[in-house]
C-alpha cells in the first residue's frame, strides 16, 4: 500500500504530515509505504490513497483515486482517525 | 535549529491591530528581505500560492506556514513568526484563521527538515497554540519554545 501525502509545494506542509502519517500508521500497526509531494507532480503520480488539506486534495478528487483531507497536520489522534476510517 | 532561526534578528513579530492575510505574509517576511535572505519574487510567490490553490497554508487551527520553494528566490534558509492579537483570515471560514504566521524560506528539500520536526513537536500539543498566541514578547516566545522542545538554557 503506498500513501500519497501532497500539499502546494511538496517541502513544508507535505513533509510534516509526512512525518505524522509515519507516526500514526506505527501506533495502529499498519504498513505502508509514504511518499510526498507537491499537487502537480501528484497527478502523474500513481499510491493506493492520496493524503492533504482538504483545498489541495480535492484537487484529485477525480473518481478514481481516493483521498484523505486533514485538517491539522499537527494533530496524531485526527491523522490516525483519518486513516483508520478511509484504509 | 527552531531556536537558533527564530532568535536571530527581529524574526519574531507582534501585531495588535486587524490585517490582512496578504498584509500578514508581507509583515513575516519582512525581516528575510530586510537582510536579503529572500528576494521580493519569493514573497509574491507565497502570495500567488494562497491565490492559486486557496488557504490551504493553515495547517492547523490558528496556524499558518507560508512558503514557496527555493528557486522563487531563496538565499539562506530561515523562519520567522508573527503573532497576531485578532486573527488574520485566509478565507472566509473561520477554520481558516490564522494567529500565529509563520514564513518559512528553505534552501533545498531536506536542510529545513529538523525545523519542522520542531513544529511538530511543538504543536503535537494542541494546548501549546493557544498559550504562544498570548505571549508578548521574543523573549517569552523563545523560553516558551525552548521549554516545549525540553531545551535546557
Amino acid at each position: 500500500m503506498k500513501i500519497l501525502v501532497v500539499c502546494g509545494n511538496g517541502l513544508g506542509s507535505s513533509l510534516i504530515t509526512e512525518m505524522n502519517v509515519k507516526k500514526a500508521l506505527g501506533n495502529l500497526g499498519i504498513e505502508a509505504e509514504v511518499g510526498h509531494t507537491d499537487l502537480a507532480t501528484s497527478k502523474t503520480e500513481s499510491a493506493d490513497y492520496y493524503l492533504g488539506a482538504p483545498e489541495i486534495i480535492e484537487n484529485l478528487n477525480d473518481g478514481t483515486r481516493k483521498i484523505i483531507g486533514v485538517r491539522n497536520i499537527f494533530s496524531l489522534p485526527e491523522i490516525e482517525s483519518a486513516l483508520k476510517e478511509n484504509l | 535549529m527552531l531556536i537558533k532561526l527564530l532568535s536571530k534578528n527581529q524574526r519574531i513579530m507582534f501585531e495588535d491591530k486587524p490585517i490582512t492575510w496578504v498584509e500578514s505574509i508581507k509583515r513575516v517576511s519582512k525581516p528575510f528581505l530586510d537582510e536579503s535572505a529572500i528576494k521580493e519574487s519569493y514573497v509574491q510567490k507565497m502570495i500567488d500560492n494562497v491565490n492559486d490553490l486557496g488557504p490551504y497554508i493553515v495547517i492547523a487551527p490558528k496556524i499558518a506556514l507560508a512558503h514557496a520553494r527555493p528557486e522563487d528566490g531563496v538565499n539562506e534558509m530561515g523562519l520567522s513568526l508573527l503573532i497576531s492579537k485578532e486573527p488574520v483570515k485566509f478565507s472566509e471560514k473561520e477554520e481558516h484563521n490564522a494567529q500565529l504566521i509563520f514564513a518559512l524560506a528553505a534552501t533545498d528539500s531536506v536542510s529545513h527538515l529538523s525545523l519542522l520536526s520542531d513544529l511538530a513537536q511543538i504543536f503535537g500539543e494542541p494546548s501549546n497554540i493557544d498559550m504562544l498566541c498570548e505571549l508578548e514578547t521574543k523573549e517569552e516566545v523563545l523560553q516558551f519554545i525552548s521549554k516545549c522542545l525540553g531545551v535546557v538554557e
